[in-house]
């Protein structure tokens, strides 16, 4: 894919999102409401502008003389950082914050190709017990979900 | 001198150092984890001022204000994510300074101008507090609407690479800020229906996951085993001072600017940040340098960021009306012990008042001391392999996301703009303009509607108010100059090649 591939694709990107909520924004029916009371007025410049600058981001592709090729990345592992961080982020909530950390460092650290499972334990025990504590105790925050025994 | 004598008497006690000592060193750390910031530190210490004297209580708290916000250009050095929205425009350079392999000496520039910037305010806060803050009280929503558009002109010195991406970026940011309840009407906008987008988007959920989480998708998809042979350079290294004299003029401009937006309640670290930012990069002999590692980038957002600590004192201290959110706590403080910030604590209590500011100064340096010590700890953790570091933090983006408002809404933000920021990073959007444009919205459009209530609906009436026109002029030329400067130089370099 070329830049130009790319940019004209982020234009369309651009150009359908901001003229759908433009589109949504007249639903909040204030047509007949001076600007000063006017919470759609905002947006709907806003939304304009961004349409306007999505055409000459557009249009500009087309003039670009030069069409530059975009550097190349390691999608499996980006798609392995999504997946998991979506994974974490989700189960930090739903299962809490020690079980949800304590497969996270492991698994990321191991499928990104750290291959030291000795640190990769300490690492995962020390910064699962060392944030807990830290953020309960001194900071007086509780992780969700189970947590660790504290001696007041 | 007698009030100035009483108050060095009143800080030189082992309670008011220690506290000054405790508060900047834990201010640093908590400042350093991202998501935490100023505002959670101060009010964490609210609770310790009931059995503390008052003294070592406004030690404390000045000490923590200061340290938090130096704090967050640590993590925005060294791993690209800022530990406070104030230290956003610190990563621009800072980072790849460090990833040049130099990130003792970007630590020592940022501890350096941090220091600095916070003892210039320190002594303009001394001298000119009553006077600023009747300056202060001249800006009106016109006013700030006029400053809102020139700050906004930040975008166009950050994305001069590519004006229309960073146009782009801008309005994205802008509009997000929107999401939420209407500040004027009460009205939701585009919250479809949605109980936690009704509250709108938080800013640090926002700013950790497109600058943070956004970092970590992009290294894991960029990774470079040559480039982290060079991130070795551990601990803490002065700027010399040929370096410091050559650029004196960036540190002292950005400081001015940093008190100056300090003293309007309302705007905050981040916007002053931000603006020195963008008046650096607009009028530096280096300015092609900036986001390569260019020391005036950082020198610029931190100090303006850390005079804001002073800056926002004067309206606070002189008219009782808090600076900032981190003010406004402070200030809620300084009433549990029986004073009543106003025009008179200047005449009541003076000695109190010299007080803080011998405190300030005095918070200034114990933090570069820190900053000093502290960093070479902090920078060994450029030496852990990059998978473990990287999952490493996003733990911590996740428990100090979690920690504002114990809210799994404030995690998906956290995802959505990290994947937004990897995907606008990837096709060369820049993303500064996005904060820029996310932390200006809501003082533009009110600022806007109320000075049209004002003027009845006449935007031409907005011309009317001089200091309003001058920042509007003021705000024409800095969008302009830039490209009247390109050209002219570009036809004296022609011109050259010619002679030659």
């Amino acid at each position: 894919m070329t830049k130009r591939t790319l940019d004209l694709a982020y234009a369309a990107a651009w150009l359908a999102g901001a003229a759908a909520l433009l589109w949504a924004s007249f639903g909040l029916q204030f047509e007949n409401t001076p600007i000063s009371r006017n919470p759609a007025w905002f947006p709907q410049l806003l939304l304009t502008l961004m349409l306007i600058a999505a055409a000459v981001l557009a249009v500009r592709s087309f003039i670009r003389t030069t069409a530059t090729p975009i550097t190349s990345m390691r999608w499996q592992a980006l798609a392995v950082t999504l997946l998991i961080s979506a994974l974490y982020l989700a189960a930090f909530v739903s299962v809490g914050f020690i079980p949800a950390t304590v497969v996270l460092i492991p698994l990321m650290s191991w499928l990104l190709g750290f291959r030291r499972p000795l640190v990769i334990v300490l690492v995962t025990a020390g910064m699962t017990i060392g944030l807990w504590y830290a953020f309960t105790l001194l900071l007086n925050v509780t992780p969700p979900g189970p947590g660790l025994p504290v001696f007041r | 001198m007698e009030m100035f004598l009483s108050a060095v008497q009143m800080l030189l006690t082992y309670g008011s150092l220690l506290a000054i000592l405790l508060g900047v060193a834990s201010g640093i750390i908590i400042g350093a984890l991202p998501g935490l910031g100023a505002v959670l530190a101060i009010t964490m210490a609210l609770p310790l001022t009931f059995v503390l004297p008052k003294e070592a209580s406004i030690a404390l708290l000045l000490g923590l204000y200061c340290g938090s916000t130096y704090g967050g250009s640590i993590s925005a050095i060294l791993i690209n994510t800022p530990g406070t929205p104030a230290s956003a425009a610190t990563v621009l350079d800072g980072y790849p300074m460090a990833r040049a392999g130099h990130a003792d000496l970007a630590l020592g520039w940022s501890t350096t101008a941090s220091a600095i910037g916070g003892i210039i305010a320190a002594l303009i806060l001394a001298m000119a507090a009553p006077l600023l803050a009747k300056v202060g009280l001249l800006f009106g929503p016109v006013e700030y609407f006029a400053l809102g558009l020139f700050a906004l002109t930040c975008i166009v010195s950050v994305a001069r690479e590519d004006i229309v991406k960073g146009l782009l970026a801008g309005l994205a940011g802008l509009f997000i800020a929107v999401i939420g309840q209407d500040p004027l009407t009460g009205d939701m906008r585009f919250d479809f229906g949605s109980f936690d987008l009704a509250a709108g988007v938080g800013l640090v959920p926002f700013l950790v996951g497109l600058f943070a989480l956004s970092e970590v998708f992009w290294r894991m998809a960029e990774h470079d085993p040559k480039a982290e042979a060079k991130i070795m350079r551990a601990g803490f290294r002065m700027p010399g001072w040929s370096e410091l004299k050559l650029r004196a003029g960036v540190l002292l401009k950005s400081s001015l600017i940093g008190t100056w937006i300090g003293t309007l309640p309302g705007i905050g670290a981040t916007t002053a940040a931000m603006v020195s930012y963008a008046e650096a990069k607009r009028t530096s002999p280096r300015r092609d340098k900036f986001g390569t590692g260019e020391p005036d980038g950082i020198i610029a957002s931190e100090s303006a960021n850390n005079a804001v600590t002073a800056g926002a004192l004067i309206p606070t201290l002189s008219l009782g009306v808090p600076g900032d959110p981190i003010t406004a706590v402070m200030l809620g403080a300084l009433t549990l012990q029986g004073i009543t910030p106003g025009p008179r604590l200047f005449t009541e209590s003076g000695e109190l008042v010299i007080f803080i500011f011998i405190a300030l100064v005095v918070a200034n340096i114990v933090m570069f001391a820190c900053g000093a010590a502290l960093a070479p700890l902090f920078t060994r953790i450029l030496r852990i392999p990059e998978p473990l570091m990287m999952t490493c933090v996003v733990v911590l983006i996740a428990l100090g996301t979690y920690s504002i408002n114990s809210s799994s809404f404030d995690l998906l933000i956290v995802f959505i703009s990290g994947v937004a920021g990897f995907l606008l990073r990837y096709n060369g959007f820049p993303l500064p303009p996005i904060v820029i444009g996310f932390v200006l919205c809501p003082m533009i459009e009110q600022s806007m509607r109320q000075g049209l209530i004002i003027t009845d609906n006449s935007f031409l009436a907005f011309f009317s108010y001089p200091i309003a026109l001058g920042l509007f002029v003021v705000t024409l030329l800095f969008l302009v100059w830039p490209f009247i400067r390109d050209r002219w130089e570009k036809s004296k370099a022609t011109k050259a090649d010619n002679v030659s």
